[in-house]
């Protein structure tokens, strides 16, 4: 019995190495210098530990602004998104009608992107606003709208009717039921639909790429781009990613409860 | 009537964005479909050619094995991270006993997929880098001699290792949460009534995960049909055309090749492919709602 303990501890540990080794190298090489990356055979840790490449990840022209408009983008869209679902979200929990829609909302979120990247791409080239925020938010509202709906309708369901119905019996307006009886009870529940509405923008290239060029460019835009003359900056690369990495690691130690209800609508 | 106006209120503006952006569009490409639309070659002209777009796509040799691409990658892919997602997740609710320990664990586990693909598949391309990658390294440390793994033999099969690398522990999180949800009065009778581990593993807690198994094997698939990023940064389709997926072969007709037409008209190939999929998760898919996790 110890020696089964035994061996399945030394699986688990081979494993858990195995999902962090990729991060650690990640680390060790955005310490790195261009040359000690592409050294052969690799370095094991960094001779020269140097913050260059974060700098570069932070500041620079491309990479930094890349962050800024990842920044703007996510947490426009967001904003709307999560506003918009939650209205929905409401309607749905609450009238139980439509719920053809509510479901229909729910497949545009299984189709392959590219299917509605070409149309939208088409689309904004028409109306001229190609490489713009705005273009980018727009779509990432209606790519994230059934996401926050989803979420923020679960959220309601856990509410009881007969609070509201109390409420309301004391006169409250219905936007006043919800502003100030629901909202407050459902706070966490909004918090994580914000949390992980916001990540899937951050973390959105396809869009991003097929939309943006020269100004709203984000960063997964940039992450591919870094090749000079077939040398390959893996060091700014990994710097980047770690960078960009950051939020996602918070928001999955602070939302971790919540993460498994987004996932089965990636 | 009224009531029925106001209270739609809530749900019209989404539905309207959603509809404007996301449907329009695709109605749109469907239209576009049916007509030789190449703006780089033969200007913005829309030309209507009875479908034959749809009959190249469906003669292309190409996209045929695209889709066998498909095949492989879902198939081998999906199959390793459902198997190693349940052992993983049972093995960290039976045999660690620290709650703390356990969750730690957890959080590693669910790391990689809180992570962007495009960053995932960075940090993929370099450790497969051939020479200075760590797994050339390791192979010719192993007197495996180097190994090129963005090879036409190899290629697939590195962005499979990368893809279960970055989505096992979706899988484990799904039936970590369902083994939670089963009773522990059910093993205390199955104890006193000392039947052996691996009966109770294979009657009752196997028969209890199955369907949660199944909904987490319908969602990784659905999803490695979405499959881009990694494959985008990592090998671009190639060497060739022997890591292109469907979306893949889609975005290069549309955005290298610039022939919106037979691009529009294979996503919606891959569109009707992915709501005939649909129309079998349906229920499944409404089951989900009933989960709530507890880490």
């Amino acid at each position: 019995m110890e020696l089964k303990r035994l061996i399945v501890w030394i699986a688990l540990a081979i494993y858990i190495l195995w999902v962090l080794f990729p991060i650690y190298w990640a680390i060790n090489s955005s310490l790195k210098y261009v040359w000690e990356v592409n050294a052969i055979p690799p370095l094991w840790w960094p001779p020269k530990p140097t913050l260059k490449n974060y700098i570069w990840a932070l500041f620079s022209e491309r990479a930094g602004k890349s962050l800024l408009n990842s920044l703007i983008v996510s947490t426009g869209s967001t904003a709307i998104a999560v506003f918009l679902g939650a209205l929905a979200g409401y309607y749905f929990s609450r009238y139980r009608m439509h719920e053809g829609i509510f479901w229909w909302l729910l497949t545009t979120r299984m189709f392959p992107p590219i299917i509605f990247a070409i149309p939208i791409f088409l689309m904004f080239k028409y109306m001229g606003i190609l490489d713009t925020h705005l273009a980018l938010i727009i779509a990432y509202v209606a790519v994230n709208i059934p996401l926050a709906v989803w979420l923020m309708r679960g959220y309601f369901d856990e509410v009881p009717v007969e609070v509201e119905e109390a409420a309301r019996l004391d006169g409250l307006t219905p936007f006043k039921v919800i502003w100030k009886i629901t909202m407050p009870i459902i706070a966490p529940g909004v918090a994580a639909t914000i949390a992980l509405t916001w990540i899937f923008a951050w973390n959105e290239f396809l869009l991003a790429y097929v939309l943006t060029r020269n100004v709203a460019f984000t960063y997964p835009v940039v992450l591919p781009t870094e090749v000079v003359s077939s040398q390959v900056f893996y060091n700014r690369m990994t710097a980047l990613s770690i960078v960009a990495l950051l939020p996602s690691i918070i928001i999955l130690l602070v939302f971790r409860k919540h993460i498994v209800r987004m996932y089965v609508l990636r | 009537m009224k009531k029925i106006s106001k209270s739609s209120l809530f749900f019209l503006p989404a539905f309207l964005w959603v509809f404007l952006f996301i449907l329009f569009p695709m109605i749109w490409s469907l239209y576009i479909s049916f007509f030789k639309y190449n703006p780089a070659i033969y200007g913005p002209k829309m030309t209507f050619n009875w479908g034959l777009n749809y009959y190249y796509i469906l003669t292309d040799k190409r996209f045929w094995e695209s889709m066998l691409h498909q095949l492989y990658y879902t198939g081998v892919g999906v199959a390793v991270e459902v198997t190693l997602g349940v052992l993983v997740a049972l093995a960290i609710y039976n045999y660690i006993r620290s709650e703390w320990l356990k969750m730690v664990c957890l959080i590693i586990v669910t790391l990689p997929i809180m992570a962007a693909p495009i960053i995932v598949g960075t940090i993929w391309r370099l450790l497969f880098n051939p020479g200075s990658g760590v797994l050339s390294a390791l192979s010719v440390m192993l007197g495996f001699g180097a190994i090129d793994w963005f090879d036409r033999a190899h290629a697939m099969n590195s962005l499979i290792i990368a893809d279960i690398w970055e989505w096992t522990g979706i899988i484990a999180l799904i039936i970590y949460a369902a083994r939670i949800a089963i009773p522990a009065r059910i093993y205390e009778l199955a104890k006193t009534d000392g039947i052996p581990d691996r009966i109770v593993f294979r009657r009752i807690t196997l028969p209890l995960l199955a369907e949660p198994i199944g909904m987490a094997t319908l969602i990784r698939m659905m999803d490695s049909y979405k499959f881009f990023d990694l494959l985008f940064i990592m090998t671009r389709g190639g060497p060739g055309t022997a890591t292109e997926l469907p979306t893949f072969y889609t975005f290069i007709l549309a955005f290298e090749q610039s022939d919106f037409g037979k691009a529009a008209a294979l996503s919606w190939i891959l569109g009707l492919i992915a709501m005939f999929i649909m129309q079998y998760i349906w229920g499944y898919f409404r089951k989900l709602r009933r989960f709530e996790v507890r880490l």
